[in-house]
């Protein structure tokens, strides 16, 4: 089982290295947004409440466009077939579920370490910070594939996606948010964490449930 | 009392909404107890005058509005009557528990009949907390009224119509889950229109929901729309509800549309106990029952005397009325998407018979 | 005309919902009239089908 996972998350990563296409652009969004933001602000301190929301801003976009073609991908190029003899539905989801987290955190990572450089807010913690923001990640990552595999058979697949995944989003970001203000202004908790974890494991685990479904003809 | 009559308006009106099976017609006693239900609540939630207590009167003048007119129900003394000038003062005992006796300064200009027992005026505090000035009468020997809330008044009735609305709403969203687990389980086509109507009416449902909320909103907060939590909430849920209707149109293949849709409406309802139950109870707002609220607000709160006998009673009958209208509106529908889905495959099976 | 007011406005207001509601109700019930009568013709002619 792990093994097929794996192979799964392998070809991931193999099938981006060979053009490296979605890294890349994800790259410079991430850049454009922080040059824009630099740019509009430069030489102004700037709250920081305003810094988590650009954070928050990134990570929805980032982990929204990550997630866009995954599956489509799969049905445009057509090994789809393969996925479905070689391994089980259940491989594909948690193999999806592996790389899409992967590709946010590190992503997500890069774009706070630029955010950070750039505007020089003042952090009450820092653990806390990077702690909310790697545990967002994660699960924002973790969420994305299931609506991916939705809309891959879609007509308008890109407009669709942040339709369908904001709403569910919505009771973790509002808790992240309010947990990185907390971080970034005062001192961090871990009950937001654990709250923000319980309800993202709903989801995913419903996923997981329902994943075969969306996945078999 | 309230929990049973409450309890017993919510299950009755779901029990009584099943009992001819949703794809059945309606029977004719059916019908007449919906159209019946509904009117009675119309009646009862809003022709009862409200009537008051001096109390609410100087509570009124004091913290809400001094021009505003407060319905105050009393007994007038008319043995005690004095005449000054062109009106005459007349103590009245009031209806509150204990009574308080003040004196109402009646113009000679407005009419009260002497032979009712008890009368509710439209009375404004006058002089001091003693006195008051009678603009208009309200009604005499009512049979029924409902309690003057200060900072409500009148508008206190909306809670008959817009708290079921919204209720209905959840419970059309849960039918619309329950379908499309059944249909994920058995892949018969008839689920997928059971969940696909519960989901439109019960949109429906939520619409008018928050229609009657944002106007109440509006004479009430002074906005219609004031980002409370539990309106952020009936927005989100607008929005998942919009975006399974915008899913169920990308996808041509029927067979695929009603699998995707089924489970897009399971993973989305996860948000709905966190939407409607836990996080505006958490959060700051204005809606009753928020956390900044002493009481769970008035319908679920269990202190004594937070929501008087008629209110329970009319809730009640609104919540067994709405839940009719919402199953014979789903039974409609239901019915004729079977209808639609029977006519396609007899076209499909023509269209082989000829091949 | 302020005491008048006062007195029957919510007897306006209840009529007119009132009202509505009859328009709604007869409408539904027309409406379940006609789907009765389709169900019973779509039976039927499924029914002469070989």
């Amino acid at each position: 089982m792990v093994s097929a996972i794996g192979a799964v998350v392998l070809k991931e990563i193999v099938v981006e290295f060979r053009n490296r296409s979605l890294l890349y652009t994800l790259l410079l969004f991430t850049v454009v947004v922080v040059l824009i933001l630099a740019f509009a602000l430069m030489e102004k301190t700037i709250a920081p409440e305003l810094f988590v929301a650009f954070c928050w801003i990134v990570l929805f976009f980032l982990a929204i466009q990550s997630g866009a073609r995954s599956f489509a991908a799969e049905y445009e190029r057509e090994t789809v077939v393969l996925l479905h003899t070689l391994v089980s539905g259940y491989a594909v989801f948690w193999g999806k579920v592996v790389y899409q987290v992967g590709m946010v955190t590190f992503l997500m990572s890069i774009a706070a370490a630029l955010l950070l450089l750039v505007f020089d807010v003042p952090i009450a913690s820092m653990t806390g910070f990077w702690l909310t923001l790697g545990v967002s990640s994660v699960l924002m990552g973790a969420m994305v594939p299931i609506f991916s595999a939705l809309i891959a058979r879609s007509q308008m697949k890109g407009a669709l996606l942040p339709v369908l995944a904001f709403p569910v989003f919505v009771p973790l970001m509002r808790l992240g948010i309010e947990g990185m203000l907390d971080a970034v202004l005062k001192q961090w908790h871990v009950q937001t964490l654990i709250l923000m974890g319980a309800y993202a494991g709903i989801v995913i685990t419903l996923a997981a449930m329902l994943f075969d479904y969306v996945w078999r003809e | 009392m309230k929990a049973i009559l409450i309890g017993l308006g919510v299950v009755g009106g779901i029990i009584v909404g099943l009992v001819p099976a949703v794809h059945r017609p309606r029977p004719r006693w059916w019908m007449a107890l919906c159209v019946g239900g509904m009117g009675l609540t119309i009646a009862l939630g809003l022709l009862p005058p409200l009537s008051g207590t001096f109390r609410d009167a100087v509570i009124t003048w004091r913290q809400v509005n001094p021009e505003l007119y407060v319905p105050v129900a009393g007994t007038l003394d008319w043995d005690a009557a004095v005449a000054i000038g062109d009106t005459l003062v007349v103590p009245m005992t009031d209806r509150a528990i204990p009574p308080t006796t003040a004196q109402v300064l009646i113009p000679s200009a407005l009419s009260v009949p002497k032979d009712a027992s008890v009368v509710i005026l439209a009375v404004q505090r006058w002089k001091n907390d003693q006195q008051f000035v009678m603009r208009g009468i309200v009604a005499a020997d009512p049979i029924l009224a409902l309690p003057f809330i200060p900072g409500l008044e009148e508008r206190a009735r909306n809670l008959f119509f817009h708290v079921p609305l919204s209720w209905v709403a959840v419970i059309a969203y849960a039918y619309a889950l329950w379908y499309a687990v059944l249909f994920l389980r058995r892949r018969r086509f008839i689920d997928d229109v059971h969940s696909v109507s519960a989901v439109s009416i019960g949109t429906l449902f939520a619409l008018l929901a928050t229609v009657t909320g944002s106007i109440w909103a509006k004479f009430n907060w002074g906005s219609f729309w004031n980002w409370d939590p539990r309106e952020t909430s009936i927005f989100l849920l607008l929005l998942i509800y919009a975006a399974y209707f915008a899913l169920r149109q990308s996808i041509e293949e029927p067979q695929r549309r009603a699998q995707i849709a089924a489970v897009y409406a399971i993973v989305a309802f996860v948000t709905v106990p966190f939407l409607v139950f836990i996080m505006p109870r958490l959060m700051e707002g204005l809606h009753p029952g928020s956390a900044s609220d002493q009481t769970a607000g008035p319908i679920l709160s269990t202190q004594p005397g937070v929501l008087h006998p008629l209110k329970q009673i009319v809730f009640a009958l609104s919540m067994f009325s709405f839940s009719l209208l919402f199953f014979w509106l789903l039974s409609l529908r239901v019915r004729s998407g079977i209808l639609a889905l029977r006519h396609k495959i007899q076209q499909v099976q023509e269209m082989s018979e000829i091949r | 005309m302020e005491a008048f007011l006062i007195r029957y406005s919510i007897y306006v207001v209840f009529l007119i919902v009132f009202v509505i509601w009859i328009g709604i109700a007869g409408w539904l019930w027309r409406l379940e009239r006609r789907l009765v009568e389709l169900e019973q013709w779509a039976r039927r002619h499924e029914g002469n089908r070989p």
